[in-house]
């Protein structure tokens, strides 16, 4: 099958890349460090000295909290203008990073195994950012549009199923509801990564001109194109449950030194795994693109 | 009047009255009983009837003027009291659904017609001759209830129909003759005498009706009405609920009958509203007495979270609220905070407009040991993916974070806002009591509660009442408690803020140290508080300041160097505004702030992943 033969040859060639998941997580925790280190000078502050910090060990003490919510209640007002600053910093530092990771992955297709080289990557970047902003604000919109016709298919859906519903046919709905959400989401964000295909690929600057084409690529191989997706997104998921079931054992059993450290290099090698796995997502996608039209 | 009574039932009465405090009053008196008939017309959503009302001067004071609240006047239009001080409510009131009235069209004793004065939301009624203490008297009054839709607690919403306080309803009187006739205020609730009920509602058909009482007799008419007549004894309303669309379940718990009406959305709760019933009756009887009445009823209302309301015999519960797993307690929370009302305003009737924190902040208080009865200390309003908060969490976050500018007891309209009303009648009452209850124990709190519900039920307490039985039954001076937490705004935080050991002398066999603990009080409110040393060889110290100065130092000598010390250990001073400040160790605690600082890396990088997933 074509999309489990893209799905095999995305993961191969993005770990012939090693290199640019590691990039990518060191983009992540740079921009974490930076919302953390407020946020651990106010923690440290109130609980280094105290030995009530010792309750956080067996989870989330939220008498203590309460207190350090309302001792610290005008620093979060300012760490919260922070923290949109930051994020919004990080939206415009992806957009330019991913040009390099999609012209290296694409390079990789290419032309096979390359040495990374950080001219060749940040030039890509550079490169590539006008072109991945405009459809980054395209998406946006569409996103929105997404989630007003979630909003009307759910209302629909509840509509049908009527008032008078028992509490599994509440949850029937509320689940439907978020299934219907995620699929719509995920078609969208398809349709984005299609979209940077073909600006990569065609190098064609106008995004009018682009949109097009990839839409009907879409929907002509719809089939291959969006089980490949749910099929990376299945896996995804099936990670997260894995990851969350282990996270929730280390989390809550009395925790001293080693179970700590534990938890903290789970976290890291999930989210070192998260990166190289949404690279897994572009790589297969381009994959897939280059079978149906042939790139080379 | 009733030409009947006898001199010495009025000399016992007086004497009664006057010379004995109110918590010893003897039986019950019924004081104002009501005779009602109306017929509520759905389509001009109007009632129309009259009311007989019988009336008791209890006072040792002659009458000339009688007074009666009208509360349906409040929404009768944009520039009422009530609607002025609510704020939203007043685009509302422009449009005329939502405008509402009580129209009074005669007033009549035995000998015809009287005059009366209407001021808004308040009837005053001059009487032809004083009414004597101890004498009775009796008026006819024809009247017309224009519903508003509902924006508060009373009115309809499409075919439903929900009303508490709505006929014109007698003000309570004072022992001296002075009387509750306040208008109502946006942040007032309700205040009136126990009596008799006996009411007749005359409404179509299909309509599904319950209320207040015991349902004595149900004849259909020849219109295609039918008339429903109820009758209640011992009970301060009658609030009732109609619509065509009710889901009616009923189950016998505790051999009380709960009449659930739901509306169709809605009755999927059902067992969990079941659950909440049953937790509180199990509760409120065996904490402060048995629930009086063979019966209650538990409506759904038609508007949002200011749907639930509690009436005698009678609550309501918002409707539509957000679907939750059942371990988010929300439901739990509402209706069992309504239902604790039964024994905190329905049964021991405290003036809820000028003293609401005797019926609120016991509500919110009994609320909280309810939730914690059944769902434990921890996490009992929410136990979701290892996240546990608790009714105490919650409540001690919105007292922290608001303004302390009002105290307790005071007028409600009195309060600087809503927020500020709320904060303090509801959230910090319940965690005084909370306080009180560690402070007397907790053996001795529920034999206070119990008295307290026994000697007044059917009665209307004070503030001063509820202080002197709590110092009578707890044998505590608690005059400085009630002052400071009830009459004032101060507020208290203890923090420890310097712990060190010196070496003492120069034996090396037999090392001793001086410890100094350096303690500070930041509040006004002064407390006695325990402070537990911990030494590094594992001894523990226990030692007491009184809290009366600004700051204290222990000094002490031990065996080992101090490791930590910790102001009010057991966390009794529930009002405490900044926990974290109350321990302190020489050597710092690195592994939580390690895991915290773990957990949050993580959360920030899986942020910063969302935006990689999605752009």
């Amino acid at each position: 099958m074509v999309m489990w033969e893209a799905f095999r040859n995305g993961i191969a060639r993005v770990w012939e890349n090693k290199i640019l998941a590691l990039i990518l997580f060191l983009f992540k925790v740079f921009f974490a460090f930076c919302l953390l280190i407020p946020a651990y000078y106010m923690f440290a502050r109130t609980f280094s000295l105290s030995p009530l910090a010792n309750n956080f060990l067996k989870g989330y003490d939220f008498s203590l909290l309460v207190d350090f919510f309302t001792y610290w209640n005008k620093s979060i007002g300012l760490y919260r203008v922070l923290f949109l600053f930051i994020i919004l910093i990080s939206i415009l530092g992806y957009i330019f990073l991913s040009g390099g990771l999609w012209g290296a992955l694409f390079q990789n297709l290419r032309e096979g195994k390359q040495r990374f080289k950080g001219e060749k990557f940040f030039g890509d970047c550079g490169k590539y950012f006008w072109s991945f902003f405009k459809i980054f604000i395209f998406i946006c919109v569409i996103y929105i549009l997404a989630f007003i016709l979630g909003m009307l298919i759910f209302s629909l859906i509840q509509a049908i199923a009527g008032k008078e519903l028992s509490v599994t046919g509440h949850v029937l709905v509320l689940i439907t509801g978020l299934v219907i959400f995620a699929l719509l989401f995920m078609l969208v964000d398809m349709w984005g990564d299609y979209l940077r295909i073909y600006r990569v690929t065609s190098e064609e600057k106008k995004l009018r001109v682009i949109l097009k084409p990839s839409l009907r690529f879409i929907f002509r191989n719809f089939g291959r194109t969006v089980l490949l997706y749910y099929l990376l997104s299945l896996i995804l998921l099936g990670t997260l449950i894995a990851y969350l079931g282990l996270s929730k054992i280390l989390h809550f059993i009395p925790a001293d030194k080693l179970l700590i450290l534990s938890l903290f290099l789970v976290q890291q090698a999930y989210s070192l795994f998260r990166s190289f796995y949404r690279l897994v997502y572009y790589s297969s996608q381009l994959v897939l693109f280059d079978k149906l039209y042939d790139l080379r | 009047m009733n030409g009947k009574f006898k001199p010495i039932k009025l000399f016992l009465l007086i004497f009664l009255f006057t010379v004995f405090p109110s918590q010893i009053r003897a039986d019950y008196i019924p004081i104002a009983s009501y005779k009602i008939d109306v017929r509520l017309d759905v389509k001009k959503k109007l009632i129309s009837g009259q009311e007989k009302i019988s009336f008791l001067n209890t006072s040792t004071k002659d009458l000339d003027t009688l007074y009666l609240h009208l509360f349906p006047n409040a929404f009768s239009s944009d520039s009422t009291i009530f609607v002025k001080e609510s704020g939203y409510l007043k685009e509302l009131m422009k449009k005329e659904e939502y405008q509402g009235y009580l129209k009074i069209k005669t007033v009549e004793d035995e000998r015809g017609e009287i005059s009366y004065k209407l001021n808004e939301t308040l009837m005053s009624i001059s009487l032809p001759e004083p009414l004597k203490p101890g004498k009775k008297i009796e008026l006819s009054c024809e009247f017309e209830l224009k519903l508003p839709k509902i924006s508060f607690r009373l009115g309809y919403d499409e075919d439903n129909f929900l009303l508490c306080e709505w006929f014109p309803k007698m003000a309570v009187l004072e022992q001296d003759g002075t009387w509750r006739n306040f208008p109502n205020h946006y942040m007032t609730e309700f205040f009136s005498d126990f009596g008799t009920y006996d009411v007749s509602i005359t409404l179509p058909l299909k309509y599904v009706i319950d209320g207040t009482g015991y349902v004595t007799a149900e004849k259909n008419n020849p219109d295609s009405t039918k008339t429903v007549s109820f009758h209640a004894e011992k009970v301060h309303d009658f609030a009732w609920a109609a619509s065509p669309d009710f889901k009616v379940r009923k189950v016998n718990i505790d051999g009380v009958e709960v009449v659930f009406l739901f509306l169709p959305g809605d009755l999927y709760r059902f067992p969990r509203w079941v659950k909440g019933v049953e937790a509180v009756l199990k509760y409120c009887n065996s904490h402060f007495g048995k629930y009086p009445y063979k019966k209650l009823v538990v409506a759904n209302s038609s508007i949002g979270l200011g749907g639930a309301m509690e009436s005698p015999m009678f609550i309501t519960m918002p409707p539509d609220l957000p679907f939750t797993p059942e371990n988010v307690r929300l439901d739990e929370w509402i209706i069992i905070h309504e239902l604790a009302h039964q024994w905190w305003y329905g049964i021991v009737a405290s003036n809820e407009a000028e003293e609401a924190w005797l019926d609120e902040g016991m509500t919110t208080y009994t609320t909280r040991k309810i939730m914690e009865n059944e769902y434990g200390i921890m996490g009992n309003i929410i136990d979701l993916w290892g996240v546990k908060i608790s009714d105490e969490n919650l409540t001690k976050l919105v007292y922290s974070t608001s303004a302390k500018v009002d105290p307790i007891v005071k007028p409600s309209w009195e309060f600087l806002s809503v927020a500020s009303y709320g904060v303090n009648v509801y959230y910090k009452t319940s965690l005084v009591l909370d306080l009180l209850e560690n402070l007397v124990g907790k053996e001795k709190m529920d034999s206070f509660l119990k008295e307290y519900y026994n000697q007044f039920q059917f009665k209307h307490p004070k503030t001063d009442d509820f202080i002197k039985l709590a110092e009578k039954v707890t044998d505590q001076n608690l005059d400085g408690f009630f002052r400071d937490w009830f009459y004032d705004t101060k507020t208290c935080d203890y923090e420890v803020r310097k712990i060190k050991s010196e070496e003492k002398g120069n034996s090396k066999k037999d090392k001793l140290y001086q410890t100094t603990v350096e303690l500070r009080r930041n509040g006004d409110i002064i407390m006695p508080v325990d402070v537990l040393i911990e030494l590094e060889n594992g001894e523990k110290i226990r030692q007491t300041w009184d809290g009366k100065e600004k700051w204290y130092k222990f000094k002490i000598d031990t065996k080992a160097k101090i490791k930590s010390a910790i102001v009010d250990p057991e966390n009794k001073i529930v009002l405490d505004l900044n926990v974290n400040n109350n321990a302190l160790s020489v050597k710092p605690h690195r592994w939580p702030v390690f895991k915290f600082l773990s957990d949050y890396l993580f959360w920030m990088e899986s942020c910063i992943q969302w935006i990689v997933d999605f752009f």
